[in-house]
């Protein structure tokens, strides 16, 4: 599983971070800090629900 | 006026569309409530891009979830403590005047810089002129407070670009906006004063509405109260869905700058558009059983901290803030009751909401700070 981050889109909400700590980062404003990356195995259900979460529709999953 | 959460996240999230600054429709009136109101400008919530981006960066980094957790959350577990012992030996108290109002003023006033002295009467001031009918004495009151409160700003303001001058700094937050550069320039005093006064206005009664209804709510739920004193680890999610079941801040205004659609709705330049954070937060098409407190939804893509550039930059405190002051109260004061018939609504009106003043008895406690301890 594939996460994409829309930086034009992020404004910083957190939401993923907060949900999903173990998946998520952010930067020294809180906004995400990754534009892509692969989601580590066993964390994907993590993932999605950060993913679903933003209130911006920031984040999109590619599923494999 | 913007109700689906579709639509008003559309709105909120097109900035190109839908102005926030002052301009020939609202004259030297607010531009983001509506009817406009004789308030002063507040940046950078009344900016456009590309005015608005440094000031608003200025405070996302002071503000983001980092600097809250290693920063404000000890100042923040030290008020709720302060201001729970004052109260906790008699038994009785006001949720909102004794607990509320002053913790969140004391954090957000603290990080500022404002001096001990003036936060009970600032944080009454921005609750009253909400809380009361414009023509109550107590919002006539606030209302000089006001005046008070923008006097108070610029003395300090005044006090730091001295102490900036002699090349002594101080750490708080109105000396690192003097500091701040927008565009190649130190930030002008205006600009810094205006930036004070978003973040009372926006810090001091913004949680402590939201709080204060968390706790009426967990008054009238028992099985809410029960499971969160039970299962801590759901304030990951709760403090979210008490800001999405009760928003703070019900709408913000916009004026239209160019032609556009929104939900099968064309509107024109200058027309005047009020979109409900708080009606798109009740939505069943984006909520189901939105009337219904679900201390563990996700997702939960509410509105409640706005969304798009504008959105609320004290959000990752305000989170915080509903978290730790809910939880401390249900830890010191377990049983408290809320008294029903002391309860007053907001007056009605289309931006701020939540309970004036909510009474409370529960078993009394120990203190647990020092006696003498007042900061």
């Amino acid at each position: 599983m594939k996460i994409v981050v829309d930086p034009a889109v992020c404004t910083g909400h957190a939401q993923c971070a907060s949900l999903a700590p173990d998946v998520y980062t952010v930067d020294d404003h809180g906004y995400n800090a990754l534009r892509a990356f692969t989601v580590t195995s066993g964390l994907e259900e993590h993932a999605r629900a950060g993913a679903i979460s933003c209130p911006e529709g920031a984040i999109t999953v590619l599923d494999d | 006026v913007v109700s689906r959460h579709e639509d008003v996240s559309a709105v909120l999230k097109d900035y190109k569309s839908f102005s926030s600054a002052r301009n020939e429709v609202t004259g030297d009136r607010g531009s983001v409530s509506q009817p406009p109101m004789p308030f002063k400008a507040l940046i950078p919530e009344e900016l456009d891009p590309p005015e608005f981006t440094p000031y608003k960066r200025a405070l996302t980094g002071m503000l983001s979830p980092a600097r809250v957790s290693e920063e404000l959350l000890p100042r923040l577990d030290h008020w709720i403590d302060y201001f729970i012992d004052q109260v906790i030996e008699k038994g009785e108290c006001d949720l909102v005047y004794d607990l509320t109002s002053p913790v969140a003023g004391a954090i957000a006033l603290e990080w500022l810089g404002m001096p001990r002295d003036d936060w009970q009467r600032i944080s009454k001031a921005y609750h009253d002129i909400v809380g009361y009918p414009l023509e109550d004495e107590r919002a006539q009151a606030a209302l000089r407070d006001l005046g008070w409160i923008d006097e108070r700003i610029a003395e300090e303001v005044a006090i730091r670009q001295r102490e900036i001058a002699d090349g002594r700094p101080r750490n708080d937050v109105i000396s690192a906006l003097l500091q701040e550069e927008i565009d190649g320039a130190p930030m002008a005093v205006d600009r810094v004063e205006s930036m004070a006064r978003i973040l009372i206005a926006g810090g001091v009664d913004t949680s402590t509405s939201t709080v204060t209804s968390a706790l009426v709510h967990l008054h009238h739920h028992r099985d809410h109260r029960a499971a969160l004193i039970a299962d801590p680890e759901l304030w990951t999610t709760a403090a979210d869905e008490f800001v999405r079941r009760y928003p703070a801040v019900l709408a913000h205004a916009r004026t239209v700058v160019r032609d556009v659609e929104v939900g099968g709705c064309v509107m024109k330049p200058g027309e005047r558009i009020l979109a409900s954070e708080a009606s798109a937060c009740w939505d069943e098409a984006e909520f189901p059983d939105a009337d219904r407190v679900i201390l563990d939804r996700v997702p939960n893509r509410h509105v409640g901290f706005g969304l798009g550039i504008h959105r609320c930059p004290g959000m990752h405190l305000a989170r915080e803030t509903i978290r730790h002051l809910t939880k401390r109260i249900l830890e010191r004061m377990p049983d408290y009751e809320v008294d029903e018939a002391s309860l007053v609504r907001y007056a009605k009106q289309s931006t701020v909401s939540g309970w004036v003043t909510a009474r409370a008895t529960f078993t009394p406690g120990p203190r647990v700070l020092p006696q003498d301890q007042t900061r």
